[in-house]
């Protein structure tokens, strides 16, 4: 490869989009060119400070808004329309900055498990007030996290009027903690998930916008173990479900937002 | 690579095109082309200032200097957009090292505007049609104009958008957002670690910080704030909506209007309503292990259990529901 057609490649290059025979070509030529060897580190850095530009906010968010809010009917078993999904605002003139294909494949992804874990937890820990629901079989909650004793528990002092009473053992009603945990199975798969790329993508963060994250993320998980250790002993208290739902809220809303970084 | 296409074109053109050591003095330019009054401008830079101003006529003219005499300034048409670009010299050229260009870019006000920069600080003034402005490190400022929609973003540096706008959108990560004007329809603003403040009369909010202030004003419409650790403050007649932390306190600050219904949610943040006087309101508070306390002239408080209390002011015509776990909730006066 000459000098030239080096420097005619060297972007392509940099940003590794040359063949495999021209990169090979070009990495003999860069073993023996300091000049374009120096060129090419030059754009290699210049790309990744703009690699750090922030991703099309809007259409993320609203990506994120769209399927939400398709997914909320769905739980119910409502029909979805499909002119709901094409809520992308922006779109009517014509986007420079687009997300890269995989980023939306991976958004949708997790968007479909968050928003799934959202709408079955809004779904069980919304209820109008009242008894909890009574479902068949006690038996049929997963004995993940020490059903029995959780589903018996004490109950707390409270016996506020939205407090449901204590559900007998064997009865065949469902403490709201244990109706709440399927809901909360699913708020933990969504966080591992979007945890998962947030981990993917922590480098390219700030190491003050990291330490902030963690930081917080910490607070909320604080507030999660309290208002869980709390429903433990009154596993019948919608107040406290509807706590720790919302506590879950705000951990996928910030690892959501994390990840849109 | 996650690069735009037509800004690697830039990057890619800044570093190969040009030849030479760098040059070290700043060099003027001025350039301009007809373009008709509609239609859209691009304004790519690495770093420096760029002013874009909306005005009459149909001609887009742009002014000011470049960063070293071996910068050059490129307009081009592109798929029927303008593309204002400056483009850096290769060969040893280190665009951190360079002053950057300041640019004053003035466009037909009904243009489609859009910037992009690195560390150029953005100034948008009088545009009227759709304005999306994103940068990493600068700081960028929308003002003025009455533009359908707003998109401003930085990684770091300070957004700043008032403006008469159907719908705004305002994001930084470590930097401060204010959005100010008026916006008939939505404005997000959101930041991890910078203070956010939504002063715009605005039909609906969504705003949020993981760890800054929130504070939100003269809103008119429904309000979605959120925080994690951030307090949250909000105020205005109007206020209907949503608003919760985790360990953020909350501060609600106005005059109910009759109808209003808000919901306060925080684990341990302490939620303080200072409410005016003759106010109007019914507050349903509940608490796992927080305090539940007024002494609002004339309120009447009654327990409802260990967790609850209702606090009723006046006749009770605004509603808020209050939830914490270990927060203390108290409604006082201003």
């Amino acid at each position: 490869m000459t000098h030239e057609q080096a420097i005619e490649r060297l972007d392509d290059y940099a940003s590794g989009e040359l063949p495999d025979i021209e990169r090979r070509l070009m990495e003999r030529h860069l073993e023996g060119c300091g000049a374009c060897r120096a060129e090419a580190e030059a754009i290699r850095a210049l790309l990744a400070d703009v690699a750090a530009l922030p991703v099309a906010v809007a259409p993320s968010a609203d990506l994120w808004q769209g399927i939400a809010g398709r997914l909320e009917p769905r739980a119910a078993g409502a029909p979805v329309p499909v002119e709901e999904t094409n809520v992308i605002s922006l779109d009517s003139r014509r986007k420079v900055w687009q997300p890269p294909r995989w980023a939306l494949q991976i958004a949708a992804a997790l968007v479909m498990v968050v928003g799934s874990s959202l709408a079955t937890a809004k779904y069980l820990g919304r209820r109008p007030a009242g008894p909890v629901a009574t479902l068949p079989s006690v038996a049929a909650v997963t004995p993940a996290q020490g059903t029995g004793q959780e589903v018996e528990g004490t109950v707390g002092a409270s016996g506020g009027r939205q407090v449901a009473a204590p559900a007998p053992a064997g009865s065949g009603q469902m403490t709201a903690l244990a109706a709440f945990r399927p809901a909360e199975r699913e708020y933990q798969q969504a966080v591992d998930d979007l945890a998962r790329v947030l981990e993917t993508r922590r480098a390219s963060l700030a190491p003050e916008t990291v330490t902030t994250l963690e930081r917080n993320l910490a607070i909320i998980d604080a507030a999660i173990a309290e208002s869980r250790a709390a429903l433990v002993n009154d596993p019948n208290s919608r107040e406290l479900t509807e706590m720790l739902s919302s506590t879950y809220d705000a951990k996928v809303q910030l690892l959501r937002r994390a990840v849109q970084l | 690579m996650n690069i735009p296409m037509r800004f690697k074109t830039t990057i890619a053109a800044a570093a190969l095109l040009a030849a030479g050591a760098t040059g070290a003095a700043a060099q003027q330019v001025s350039e301009s082309r007809s373009t008709g009054p509609t239609g859209s401008v691009e304004v790519h830079a690495v770093n420096g200032r760029i002013r874009v101003v909306g005005g009459g006529g149909g001609q887009v003219q742009v002014t000011g200097t470049l960063g070293s005499s071996d910068e050059r300034l490129e307009l081009e048409n592109d798929e029927g957009a303008l593309v204002v670009r400056v483009v850096l010299p290769r060969g040893g050229h280190n665009y951190r090292s360079s002053r950057g260009a300041d640019l004053l870019v003035r466009v037909p006000s009904r243009k489609t505007v859009e910037v992009q920069a690195v560390s150029a600080d953005v100034d948008v003034q009088g545009v009227d049609g759709t304005t999306e402005v994103q940068t990493v490190s600068g700081s960028v400022r929308v003002a003025g104009g009455h533009a359908r929609e707003i998109s401003a973003a930085s990684r770091s540096g300070e957004v700043e958008v008032t403006a008469d706008a159907d719908r705004v959108e305002a994001v930084s990560v470590s930097g401060s957002v204010r959005v100010g004007g008026s916006v008939r329809d939505r404005v997000e603003a959101n930041s991890v670690s910078g203070e956010v403040s939504v002063t715009a009369s605005a039909g609906e909010v969504e705003a949020g910080s993981v760890s800054g202030t929130v504070t939100v004003a003269s809103m008119r419409g429904r309000a979605e704030i959120h925080s994690v650790s951030g307090e949250v403050r909000v105020s205005g007649r109007g206020l209907s909506g949503e608003f919760q932390t985790v360990s953020g306190s909350i501060v609600l600050t106005g005059d109910l209007a009759r109808g209003a219904d808000l919901e306060l949610t925080t684990h341990s943040g302490d939620v303080t309503l200072q409410l005016a006087p003759g106010a109007s309101v019914e507050v349903q508070a509940t608490t796992f292990s927080g305090d539940i306390s007024t002494d609002y002239r004339g309120a009447r408080l009654v327990r409802e259990s260990r967790r609850e209390a209702k606090i009723t002011v006046g006749g009770g015509d605004a509603r808020v529901t209050v939830h914490t776990f270990s927060g203390d909730v108290k409604l006082t006066g201003r």
